[in-house]
């Protein structure tokens, strides 16, 4: 059983509704800066996704099997982007130009500051998805979405992602370094998932690295849940295991005392 | 009053901070912060002033000894010692995407204010600290004297009754420097403690009930202005030019003495027509007892 202590800190005279609240906070301020990066957030939310879409279909053809793969790539590069490397590089920067000590200062305990960073990721992430699902609908895909079990797969995965983003955030050793990092990390993890081709196809050693990944049982869940086929449970269960143990790691990386 | 009737809000025993890398950056400070007082810490670059206060708010743990915030120890209860405390850190920045208002009620929730009294604070604290214009402003179209009245009033959020204020008025021109003074000295009206790093020794000398010198990592000096005068062995400063040959006449003479009287007596004694005394500056202290390290 994974567990983590919501109050890494000691948060004696600190209650359930002062955590709560912390945590909704830390999500509205990442929130309001939407007012300044809309513009940023529809091109890695969507455009990207979109044009990735777009170039796989023209390239590779329109056959429905594939379509639906090409489209769930389009999901995970849209996940991906708005976590691991947007949230991720957002972080850094909170970290290295000092924002970060505003949080270190207050009384707020790191798992607050993380869950907090999670609900903003999953509110984003979610309402993208659902964009995405209905872009799926404008471009006539074959999809017959299974609501509640795709839900399951795009929370579990946004959860992985941000905690990876949150990892990141705090072992980059510079501003760039995690950049760099950040972008390499999200692009090799799907690349060597097979989202875009199916796992059969991969070498072996290959196959078991990809079993490793998040990506792998997001773009199997996702996959399935859009057209009602059996088996997502699996999926979820293995997303479930891998977001409790990217979480844990995310609270644990997060350390508002030194030596 | 003296020390041991005044109410602790700080006490520090034997503290030691040593860094992986072997650096000793704080040797065995013991320092009591008095409630209601405002006490800097001046020192050189690599003092130790800023080791000493991460650790005052818990970002930095001690290698060894003791620190209590209010008799409440940081290290086992930081979130309430947070509580306790306003800070302003040397290298903090605000979100720039933020308005001053959206910081204060924010963090004026962060500080465990209801939604009504996070409000009522920040009403309180707009006018206090002249940001009635910013209010709805962002931080990144703000000046750096605006910016730092924002981390003040960051720092007076949930009437903390501790202010950490590590240089806060670094980077700041003359006016906007003053402003800050002006509001510090609002805050120790209030009867908050306030214990401030500086590299300004006006300021220390403006603000401060007693001032703390560390050199080394180690505390060299603690105490009033007086007392820090009365701790070096010259205060009084005589300066003449030189008899006889124009440039003997061009070179000025610096002359050190304990008190008026000595001045006086080496008046008399050299026959100086034109001279100039005055009365060490902190500075010239500071530097003296620092052995002129900077």
């Amino acid at each position: 059983m994974f567990t983590w202590n919501l109050s890494e800190e000691s948060d004696k005279g600190m209650g359930l509704k002062k955590t709560l609240s912390d945590i909704t906070i830390i999500a509205r301020i990442y929130y309001l800066q939407f007012r300044d990066q809309l513009g940023k957030y529809l091109f890695c939310g969507f455009l990207i996704p979109l044009a990735s879409f777009l170039l796989a279909s023209a390239t590779a053809g329109s056959e429905r099997p594939q379509l639906l793969r090409f489209f769930t790539g389009a999901v995970l590069l849209s996940f991906s982007m708005l976590t691991i490397m947007w949230l991720g590089s957002i972080l850094i920067e909170d970290r290295f130009y000092g924002r970060l000590k505003l949080f270190i200062t207050a009384p707020l305990s790191p798992a607050s500051y993380v869950l907090g960073v999670l609900l903003y990721a999953n509110v984003l992430g979610l309402v993208t998805s659902l964009g995405l699902f209905l872009g799926a609908q404008i471009l006539s895909l074959p999809v017959r979405p299974q609501i509640v079990e795709l839900f399951l797969v795009v929370f579990l995965t946004l959860t992985t992602f941000a905690s990876i983003g949150v990892v990141l955030s705090q072992y980059a050793g510079s501003l760039q370094a995690g950049g760099v990092l950040g972008d390499s990390l999200s692009i090799i993890m799907i690349f060597l998932s097979p989202v875009y081709y199916s796992m059969e196809i991969l070498p072996p050693g290959m196959q078991v690295l990809a079993a490793f990944l998040p990506p792998t049982y997001t773009a199997d869940g996702i996959s399935k849940g859009l057209t009602a086929t059996s088996g997502v449970g699996k999926d979820i269960l293995v997303l479930l295991v891998m977001s409790v143990i990217t979480l844990t790691l995310a609270v644990r990386s997060v350390r508002w005392r030194e030596g | 009053m003296n020390d041991r009737q005044k109410k602790t809000a700080i006490s520090i025993r034997g503290l030691i901070k040593r860094y992986p890398d072997g650096t000793v950056a704080n040797r065995g400070i013991d320092l009591d912060v008095f409630e209601g007082e405002v006490l800097s810490i001046l020192g050189p670059n690599g003092a130790g002033k800023t080791t000493l206060v991460r650790q005052i708010t818990t970002e930095l743990n001690p290698t060894s000894g003791s620190i209590k915030i209010k008799d409440v120890d940081p290290f086992l209860e930081p979130l309430k010692v947070k509580q306790l405390m306003g800070v302003i850190p040397q290298e903090g920045a605000l979100f720039s995407h933020l308005t001053v208002q959206e910081h204060l009620y924010f963090f004026g929730r962060l500080k465990g204010l209801a939604k009504g009294s996070a409000g009522a604070q920040v009403e309180r604290l707009i006018p206090l600290l002249s940001l009635e214009e910013y209010r709805r402003k962002k931080i990144k179209n703000l000046s750096g004297g605006t910016q730092k009245r924002v981390f003040i009033a960051l720092a007076l959020l949930g009437d903390s009754p501790i202010l950490v204020l590590d240089e806060p008025t670094a980077g700041l021109d003359p006016a906007a420097r003053r402003d800050v003074w002006d509001i510090i000295n609002t805050v120790k009206k209030w009867g908050r403690t306030v214990i401030l790093t500086t590299h300004y020794l006006e300021e220390a000398e403006f603000l401060s009930d007693r001032i703390g010198i560390l050199q080394g990592g180690e505390l060299k000096r603690l105490g009033t202005l007086e007392e820090l005068y009365r701790s070096v062995p010259k205060t009084y400063r005589l300066v003449y030019s030189g008899a006889g040959s124009e440039s003997a006449r061009n070179e000025k003479i610096v002359c050190d003495a304990a008190d008026f009287a000595a001045v006086r007596k080496i008046i008399e004694e050299r026959h100086l027509a034109e001279y100039s005394v005055r009365r060490l500056s902190l500075e010239d202290v500071y530097l003296e007892l620092i052995g002129g390290e900077r």
